[in-house]
């Protein structure tokens, strides 16, 4: 590991002791919540904008939103848990202390997290939304396994994080989300931190040796990624749990929208151009 | 009810659309989706959905393994093969 990646690891090691909480304590979940709120920020709903949105009311689109963050809750447990099998399995696997001791915080934070986000679907919705996300073994050039987690979890935290800012920030949603949102990001902040330098340390070692064909197939990979990271944002289960026609259409008309290109391509441009930055993809792509 | 061959036919057509690594007349029934990286683990999850959305249920997926998206042949046999 690189002196750069040591000095982050240590900071960052350093903020999260001083920022240490107990999470059994840290949020109060109340027992009953009243669906007669906003969940989410209008705007970071799937079908925003289109004619189905505009055919509900008020009180629709309030449950409509309780959906949309029991979904979003969701696939923040199943980013969480393979990011924790990931994780301990790098547990010392490197033959550097710092970053040892920071993935010792980062395991702490995601097992944190995901228990934020799963008692409150436990809770309030009675489940979590399963995930539709398999990954089959294959096999790695050197360094190409190492570099595919790190973009994985790297484009799992970056959108993530797009959403809880702008849920955490915005005053029309009930209290108890925005305390959901408002903590992860914090948390968040140190993850992308060590995730941005991570990145881009093991791409300037590994691709130089890499064939053509593995490059190709590393951005391939990256492009194919954020689209199916994409995709579990637009949910048919949320659409079945509203009762509204034809969820798995909706899922492909809502996806395919104009508006809802806009919206991908805004909440991914920071990420994008980052990796462009470090000449990880070449050009940013549509989404 | 469509038939088995309708069905592998409208499977097949789904690979075709998502995958540039497969011509019309190379894709078979029998043809290895997989290892043969036609298709990816991630479009696996699109799949899925194409699944659902032909049988009209949900599955569980706790239950797929990966011989499942082998070829389109074990597709419908594991989805569509035998009555659930
Ligand atoms: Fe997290
Ligand atoms: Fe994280």
């Amino acid at each position: 590991m690189s002196q750069d990646i040591s000095k982050v690891a240590k900071i960052l090691t350093a903020q999260s002791i001083k920022g240490f909480y107990n999470p059994f304590t840290h949020i109060k979940f109340p027992e009953t919540l009243d669906r007669r709120n906003w969940f989410t920020s209008p705007e970071l709903i799937s079908i925003y904008g289109s004619s189905e949105w505009e055919a509900l009311s008020e009180e629709q689109r309030q449950t409509l939103s309780f959906f949309e963050t029991v979904n979003f809750f969701s696939l923040n447990v199943h980013g969480e848990k393979s990011l924790l099998e990931g994780l301990s399995r790098r547990l010392y696997d490197n033959n550097d202390a710092d970053v040892t001791d920071y993935i010792h915080h980062f395991i702490d934070e995601e097992n944190k997290h995901m228990y934020f986000f799963g008692t409150f679907c436990e809770k309030y919705a009675g489940k979590i939304y399963p995930d539709r996300k398999l990954i089959f073994p294959r096999e790695y050039a050197e360094g190409e396994e190492e570099f595919l987690f790190f973009i994985k979890v790297f484009v799992f935290e970056e959108i993530v994080d797009y959403y809880n800012v702008t849920a955490a920030r915005d005053e029309r949603v009930m209290a108890l989300s925005r305390e959901i949102n408002a903590n992860h990001h914090e948390d968040e902040a140190r993850h992308l931190a060590f995730g941005r330098v991570i990145l881009n340390n093991l791409f300037k070692t590994y691709s130089p040796q890499w064939s053509t064909e593995t490059l190709a197939g590393v951005r391939e990979y990256i492009k194919n990624y954020y689209m199916t990271t994409w995709r579990e944002y637009y949910n048919p289960d949320i659409y079945i749990d509203m009762g509204l026609a034809h969820p798995y259409d909706l899922v492909s008309r809502t996806f395919e929208s104009t508006k809802a290109k806009e919206h991908r391509a805004t909440a991914s441009r920071a990420s994008l151009n980052y990796l462009k930055k470090c000449r990880i993809i070449e050009e940013n792509f549509e989404l | 009810m469509k038939t088995e061959q309708e069905i592998k036919e409208v499977l097949r057509q789904w690979v075709l659309t998502k995958s540039k690594k497969v011509t019309d007349s190379e894709l078979k029934f029998d043809t290895h989706l997989l290892e043969t990286r036609i298709l990816s683990s991630l479009h696996v999850m699109e799949l899925i959905l194409e699944v659902e959305k032909m049988k009209g249920t949900r599955f569980n997926l706790k239950n797929i393994k990966p011989g499942v998206f082998n070829s389109i042949d074990t597709i419908y046999s594991s989805f569509f093969g035998s009555p659930a």
